[in-house]
């Protein structure tokens, strides 16, 4: 969290994690795409040639001016490629709230553990633990066959009970009310820090 | 643990007004004696903190985060080397602009942007006179800036912080 007084500004960070083709970009292009175009900036994605995350994505919203202060929120993805190690820890550095998007193929199960053993190595690296860090849940893809249910991927991955959203995010369903989520659960956690 | 916690940015950074004002003073004088087209001061996460110059027909934010991320990449970079520490600056050479990019601390990064017809030497001679200025101005704040505590972020806060979320989006 950065807040700069004379600009009555108060930026935070979120970060998507997930592992490879779990539906993050998607989720910044649906919110790019639904929200009022005069409060966000220009979405910005470095893209392999054949059109995966490379880098990161970024997109800023600057959601209205309340009691003379003006929050902006810093999206970002990873990418989810295993080699990408490094540039996942950057883009995670100074974060204040993650989601991650977990894709509820059956047959993606394996890298959706080894992406949140990953978000949860990283987070240590930073100074903070997914127990007392605020981070969300979205079971993405709930739409293809051969996903597991709402109960399995709860006993699968949310061990520490955080709130988890089903999303469709090829269609929108769940995203704007992920990011709503999360925006709640990282200014919370501000309100009992500072 | 210790080590890496003192490498890194901090999470949380409040700016006073003083400081903010301190800061872009620094970023003029720097803009008029190196000619630059934009004197950009950031966070060292990517958040633009204040600037000099004409930013009219960027996407400051989107700027600003990408110059934090080539800074971080290099410093990694850096690492992987065996270096102890970051590269001194990074130099962007175009056909027309040219850019500057270097570290003030650990939490901040100085990005001049500048023309073909201005020398790298100059920018670099008043880009360190500039850091140094940066540094004593940050230092000097650590412990006036960190204890502005006014409480914004209230349960009211974060209502109308709900409404305005809507609005955005038309719910």
């Amino acid at each position: 969290m950065f807040i700069n007084w004379a600009q009555k500004e108060i930026n935070l960070k979120i970060v998507y994690y997930g592992p490879g083709l779990s539906g993050k970009t998607t989720n910044l292009e649906h919110i790019y795409n639904r929200i009022d175009p005069s409060v966000r900036g220009d979405l910005i994605a470095l893209k392999t040639k054949e059109e995966r995350t490379l880098y990161f994505d970024f997109l800023q919203l600057e959601i209205g001016k309340i009691k003379e202060m003006r929050p902006k929120f810093n999206l970002y993805t990873i990418p989810g490629q295993i080699y990408y190690a490094q540039s996942r820890r950057i883009i995670l550095r100074g974060v204040d709230g993650v989601v991650f998007v977990a894709d509820s193929q059956k047959h993606r199960m394996l890298e959706n553990l080894d992406s949140l053993l990953d978000l949860e190595e990283n987070l240590i690296g930073e100074g903070k633990t997914l127990e007392s860090f605020p981070w969300i849940l979205q079971y993405n893809k709930r739409d293809l066959p051969m996903v597991f249910n709402r109960n399995e991927l709860e006993k699968k991955l949310n061990f520490l009970k955080v709130p988890a959203i089903e999303a469709v995010a090829t269609d929108g369903t769940g995203v704007v009310e992920t990011l709503k989520l999360i925006i709640n659960k990282v200014i919370g956690h501000v309100q009992q820090t500072i | 643990m210790d080590l890496v916690r003192e490498n890194m940015p901090k999470s949380q950074f409040m700016l006073s007004t003083e400081t903010y004002n301190k800061i872009t003073r620094v970023l003029k004088d720097l803009e008029r004696s190196t000619r630059a087209d934009l004197v950009l001061f950031c966070e060292s996460n990517g958040v633009a903190v204040t600037h000099a110059g004409n930013p009219d027909h960027l996407n400051l934010s989107g700027f600003s985060s990408l110059n934090a991320a080539n800074y971080a990449a290099t410093r990694e970079m850096a690492t992987m080397l065996g270096e102890q520490n970051a590269f001194k600056f990074l130099f962007l050479e175009g056909e027309e602009n040219n850019i500057y990019i270097c570290n003030v601390g650990f939490e901040f990064l100085l990005s001049i942007t500048f023309s073909k017809s201005v020398a790298l030497g100059m920018v670099r001679i008043y880009a360190s006179k500039a850091v140094k200025e940066l540094q004593q101005i940050l230092e000097d704040a650590k412990q006036s800036d960190e204890q502005i505590s006014e409480k914004v972020l209230d349960d009211e806060f974060s209502a109308l912080l709900n409404d305005a979320f809507d609005s955005s989006f038309n719910l």
